[in-house]
């Protein structure tokens, strides 16, 4: 027999051989159907079921999606190098600002790998985020921050189980539209999208993120893409892709942002105190949130209180053993350390009643006190007799595992800066904040409209002048007051984001001061932010005040004594050096 | 093709070009031809003795011009003839034509119905899909032929007829390409019709009736229409379209005051005009906003605010703008000193070069672009009275300055005089606001008021001067652009600003660019054709589609040969995928590294050679200008051609002599 024929034929025996074990392995699931609903009739082969076990199913992860299984046919297994020529279309596209072509292929592209997120993700942000800022125009780029987040919004059928793409639709939403450079702009052209909000009531419902005279918002609508992200996790029960505190911590942030936008763009009033309301409950329900950050049981950012009352018992209860051992090595301990009465007295503070620079002021101190405290715990421990040291060393434990808790707390607060935010919330949802935004909003049209100083008329009996109108000076004076008393108990507040925006109005205050060729007032009300902040602040500080005014030491004022400024009452240079 | 390649073949002169082409061309083939003589020789040396291969190779070249002097069109028709039943015969053609259909029939599911230019995509689409069916049909039918034909010996019932081995191989490729244009024509009208019934779409005006009363007034503080976008100067009415193949335009009625003998050059929108007391005209016309690239036009029936208001179809899409490019570009720093390629903005893609608007603290900046234009003569415009100026500018800032507000800039005409001692003529500036990555209309008005020089260079009292009679008085005419912003960047490039001429028919345009397609599936039968007379069809495919790989990235190529390029070739390439090494960084020195180099030097040159042999189809490719929407020039249209028949008469010769040394056709 011919050689040859016989080699082909051992060929066909072998290949048909190995036709065996593959079919075993690839064997696809079959479903039973019946009674109106599928069951899965046969699990498939080893391929199948790993499929299923790992969420990897096509029917499992999206949508069956004619054009994109059409076109992984088309590339005949060879998905791989088709990506990478179109990834490499894309990049050259973007060299050479063909956007229109870049935009082909991207769509090309994700119908080849439309299950792999990060190709969404990167591409999305590209559109978003480096084609949007080419052009020059704000319409365009609004154009194309759009078609960054359109882009996105495909991706979601194609990756029905991960949340990673609506975190990103609530990212680009949010932050790039309410965040960047146009943020203004861009916000406005948001609010009277209708044609884009019907085009994505097929993912969020427009009415959620519909405010009235405020129309649609993209905070609120960043939050409902965070809602549906939380859904996935907590109601589908599909995977995290990241850790719990950012991954709750970004949803009630939308609100807060939502509710400062509304407040920067229009005067103070009761619904945008009712969105600050809402925005302190949000913040306060994810600090109660359950939020594993680490080995060990779950923390909450509301737990703080709970974990410094659980140390106290504990230690009470660890002191019960030994009495009086502990506050006699604690007095010997802070003699050894020379700490100043100042510092003395903010240890003696509770915690949250500390500002940022108090609290960086006496870290090293309090760490020292820490570690100290623990060897204290240690100390009694040491000093308990050797009857109780069974029971009281079960305690110790418990005082070294709170003690630990509380350190992840800290670190992840400084994270997510909970308490900042927490207390921020609660003051802005207060009737007083909404006054003294009123005021701020006044002084700045005022401003605006350039008029600084008060109006005057005579009052034609008492031959005095009597103000019909308080101009811009005036008004943030009073605004000034106001703030004072809203913030002067709260020094976790005295630096930070409403300390920065307070300064920045102050900055217009100081302005119009040299332009009407007036000093600033020796006993400015919110003094104590101006020297609290950066020094890079134009703002003069408490000590240049003072030289201002002649004086060769200056006194830092303190916040509660400082007397207001007299609202209408402008201090001018004349009025000051006939003080 | 690249960009830069699409801008620079815009300027492609056949004048220019064909003297440089036949320098390059010449001795191309005098030397292949010396090489194919040597070859032959060594061959025929070596199967037959020295003596005798000197006879056969002498006979050979010998026979070639008799051979070819009587060629007879009968007889290469009669190939022609068989040729195309073979082609039939094979069903190429027909799984050719099906294949097209059905990426008609299914093209829609891949393209991007919210495109800004759904026109580029539609036609990128048809033209490139045409493309490559028919090129890859070409390979396969110029490859199968000869060989399937040798190896069935059914070449000897054609060999053994009176018919010359020129008269084979030429009538084999005219066959094909007779088969190719059929198809292509068909492909061609197909396209055409589907490009022409995707895009043709109008809108209606969004309201209760079809007229004025549907618009909505302009907030006048804000200047915002009911979208949030800012409204041109003079809107004093804003309107919605419906929503109509994905996209909707918004639309201003506008108040435009003329002088009475400048009426606005669309007078179809017109919706009523006032005369003023001071004698200007007072127009209240209805514009639609660009939207998808592209906007409508307006017809007003009636009079007034009760008037009807219909919108046209597409304007924009069906385009063959015939532009008039300078002959120059020269850019100036803030000093006045010559600046070569303008200021590097630091944009990847270094096309435009960009000339600065001074600073607070030095508005008077000398910086600017200046266009050297010639013939510029009334009878090159359509309209003498309203020359169209068009640019497509860059912007750069840098600082944010006001984010609402556009980058200014400006234009200028100046004479060019013979002799410099004539006075120049000076035209005022005009302001405009750039609209970057849209292209800008500039209306011209043919009396511009401007300033004369007189003897001494000092400037004469304004008055009006002629566009062609006095700025253009011998055909010149410089044009300057400035940055009219403090801190901020415009930028141009030679193909950025023209002077626009009437469009050309688009339909002429479309089977222009169809031509530029038949010129490359002529090429690669030809190569096909030559290809299969001395290899067999596997290896012919192999070769005629590397080759055409060749063509489609020659520049690629030729800048792998340049110093500048980073990465090394393809070897050193492979390396660093393999290693993850960067692009820029230095490979470690040693035997390896070096061995690397030089194989790659070897290989590249290799393929830079190839790049001599197989043609450029950059040349060719005319899609660009179709999608972007200029005309394709006649002088593009020389170039291709005659490069692609002198790619046949040379590859026609191949074949014949490849043909010849083989027994079968002797």
């Amino acid at each position: 027999m011919n050689k040859s024929f016989v080699r082909k034929i051992v060929y066909l025996v072998i290949l048909g051989m190995l036709l065996v074990p593959i079919s075993m392995v690839s064997r696809p699931s079959t479903l039973n159907s019946g009674s109106g609903s599928s069951s899965r009739g046969n699990s498939g082969g080893e391929l199948a079921n790993l499929r299923v076990m790992h969420v990897l199913a096509q029917e499992q992860i999206s949508e069956i999606d004619p054009a994109s299984e059409t076109m992984k046919l088309a590339s005949l297994g060879l998905r791989g190098l088709a990506s990478l020529l179109l990834w490499n279309q894309a990049n050259e596209q973007k060299k050479t600002h063909n956007f229109e072509g870049l935009e082909a292929t991207l769509n090309l592209l994700v119908k080849i790998q439309p299950n792999f997120v990060k190709v969404w993700d990167f591409q999305a942000h590209n559109l978003s985020y480096n084609i949007s800022v080419e052009f020059d125009d704000y319409e365009y780029r609004y154009h194309w921050v759009k078609k960054g987040i359109r882009f996105l919004t495909k991706g979601i059928a194609f990756n029905k189980r991960d949340h990673r793409i609506t975190d990103d639709l609530g990212w680009f939403t949010g932050m790039k539209i309410g965040y960047s450079d146009e943020k203004t702009e861009f916000r406005r052209l948001f609010r009277k999208d209708r044609d884009y909000h019907e085009e994505m009531a097929e993912f969020i419902e427009p009415d959620s993120y519909y405010l009235r005279e405020y129309e649609y918002d993209n905070w609120k609508m960043a939050y409902q893409w965070y809602t549906i992200s939380r859904n996935k996790v907590l109601v589908e029960g599909n995977r995290k892709y990241s850790g719990d505190l950012l991954f709750f911590m970004k949803r009630p942030a939308q609100i807060r942002n939502m509710a400062e936008a509304i407040q920067t763009e229009n005067r103070a009033n009761e619904s945008i105190q009712n969105f600050w309301t809402d925005a302190s409950r949000e913040w306060m329900e994810f600090g109660k949130q359950p939020l594993t950050v680490g080995p060990g049981a779950p923390i909450t950012m509301e737990s703080f209180t709970e974990l410094d009352e659980r140390l106290e018992y504990l230690r009470g209860q660890l002191d019960s053993y030994a009495p009086g051992v502990r506050v006699s090595f604690r007095n010997e301990l802070l003699q050894s350390l020379n700490i100043s009465a100042q510092d003395r007295e903010i240890l003696d503070r509770p915690v949250d009643q500390r500002s940022d620079d108090e609290r960086i002021g006496i870290r090293e101190i309090e760490n020292r006190l820490t570690s100290s405290q623990i060897a204290l715990d240690q100390m009694v421990l040491e000093q308990i007799s050797v009857d109780n040291r069974a029971v009281a060393q079960r305690i110790f434990d418990q005082i070294q595992n709170t003690i630990s808790d509380m350190a992840t707390l800290e670190s992840n607060n400084s994270v997510a800066n909970y308490r900042y935010w927490k207390v921020y919330c609660q003051v802005e949802s207060e009737r007083a904040a909404v006054v003294a935004h009123q005021e701020l909003f006044d002084a700045s049209e005022l401003q605006r409209k350039s008029i600084f100083d008060d109006e005057y008329t005579l009052d034609p009996k008492t031959k005095q002048p009597v103000i019909t109108q308080l101009g811009a000076i005036s008004t943030y004076e009073k605004s000034f007051v106001l703030w004072n008393e809203i913030l002067n108990d709260k020094p976790i507040l005295h630096l930070g984001h409403l300390a920065d925006n307070i300064t920045d109005v102050m900055k217009k205050y100081y302005d119009m001061l040299e332009m009407t060729d007036k000093k600033w007032p020796r006993h400015h009300p919110l003094q104590y932010l101006v020297d609290a902040g950066s020094n890079l602040n134009k703002l003069p500080f408490a000590d240049e005040v003072a030289e201002m005014y002649g004086e060769e030491v200056a006194p830092k004022p303190i916040p509660n004594d400082a007397p207001p400024a007299v609202p209408g009452q402008n201090r001018n240079q004349k009025d000051d050096e006939e003080e | 093709m690249s960009d830069s390649q699409f801008y620079e073949n815009q300027f492609l002169k056949l004048s220019e070009w064909f003297p440089g082409a036949v320098g390059v061309f010449g001795p191309l083939m005098l030397a292949l031809i010396l090489m194919g003589v040597v070859f032959g020789y060594l061959v025929a040396a070596f199967r037959h003795g020295a003596g005798e291969g000197f006879y056969i190779v002498a006979q050979t070249v010998g026979g070639f011009f008799p051979d070819w002097l009587r060629m007879s069109p009968r007889r290469v028709w009669a190939i022609a003839r068989l040729a195309i039943k073979e082609a039939f015969r094979r069903r190429v053609v027909m799984v050719t034509f099906g294949l097209f259909a059905l990426a008609i029939l299914f093209g829609g599911w891949f393209m991007n119905s919210n495109s800004d230019h759904p026109d580029r995509i539609y036609v990128n689409f048809v033209a490139f899909g045409t493309q490559m069916l028919v090129l890859f049909m070409g390979i396969l039918v110029a490859s199968f032929s000869l060989p399937d034909d040798i190896k069935n010996k059914t070449i000897y019932t054609v060999v053994t007829k009176p018919v010359r081995a020129s008269e084979i191989v030429v009538g084999r490729i005219v066959g094909f390409t007779a088969i190719g244009t059929a198809l292509l024509t068909l492909m061609g009208i197909v396209s055409f019709v589907f490009v022409w019934g995707g895009l043709t779409h109008t809108h209606q005006i969004v309201g209760e009736n079809q007229s004025i009363a549907s618009f909505e007034d302009i907030d006048p503080t804000t200047r915002l229409n009911q979208l949030g976008r800012r409204v041109s100067n003079g809107a004093i009415k804003t309107f919605q379209t419906t929503m109509d193949d994905g996209h909707r335009h918004t639309g201003e009625l506008i108040e435009d005051i003329r002088d009475a003998d400048s009426p606005p050059m669309d007078a179809s929108n017109v919706v009523s005009k006032e005369v003023l007391p001071n004698g200007q005209i007072k127009y209240r016309r209805v514009i639609v906003d660009l939207a998808a690239g592209h906007t409508h036009g307006v017809k007003v029936s009636g009079d007034g605010d009760n008037a009807t208001i219909t919108l046209g179809p597409a304007r924009g899409f069906f385009r063959a703008r015939v532009p008039y490019y300078s002959d120059s570009l020269a850019f100036f720093e803030y000093t006045g000193a010559r600046k070569e390629g303008g200021v590097d903005v630091g944009r990847e893609l270094n096309r435009q070069g960009f000339f600065d608007g001074g600073t607070p603290w030095l508005p008077n900046t000398l910086s600017r672009a200046e266009f050297d234009f010639s013939g510029i003569v009334e009878s090159r415009f359509e309209d003498p009275n309203l020359v169209v100026l068009e640019m497509n500018l860059g912007v750069f800032r840098t600082t944010k300055a006001n984010i609402q507000k556009r980058v200014l800039g400006s234009w200028q005409i100046e004479s060019v005089p013979e002799n410099p001692e004539e006075g120049r003529v000076v035209s005022e500036r005009f302001t405009f606001e750039s609209q970057e990555y849209q292209t800008q209309l500039m209306p011209i008005k043919r009396k511009i008021v401007g300033q004369k020089t007189d003897e001494s260079g000092n400037f004469e009292p304004s008055a009006e001067f002629d566009l062609f009679d006095d700025y253009a008085k011998n055909g010149k005419l410089k044009l300057v652009l400035r940055c009219e912003d403090p801190n901020q960047y415009l930028g141009a490039a030679r193909a950025d600003v023209y002077f626009r001429s009437a469009d050309q028919p688009y339909a002429w345009n479309f089977f222009k660019s169809y031509l530029g397609i038949w010129a490359q599936m002529l090429v690669i039968i030809s190569l096909g054709v030559a290809f299969s007379t001395f290899l067999n069809a596997p290896v012919t495919i192999v070769m005629t589609a590397v080759t055409m790989l060749v063509g489609f990235n020659t520049e690629f190529i030729r800048e792998m040969l340049s110093p500048d390029h980073v990465g090394g070739g393809p070897l050193e390439s492979f390396y660093r995928i393999v290693t993850q090494n960067s692009m820029v960084l230095e490979l470690d020195p040693g035997i390896g590294s070096t061995l690397l180099e030089k194989s790659d030097q070897l290989l590249v040159q290799m393929l830079a050679s190839l790049t001599y042999i197989a043609p450029n189809f950059s040349i060719f490719n005319f899609s660009e200008s179709l999608i972007y929407g200029y005309d394709i020039s006649l002088d593009r249209l020389g170039v291709a051609f005659i490069t692609a028949f002198a790619f046949f008469i040379g590859f026609s010769i191949l074949g014949y002599f490849s043909l010849k040394t083989r027994e079968i056709a002797k």
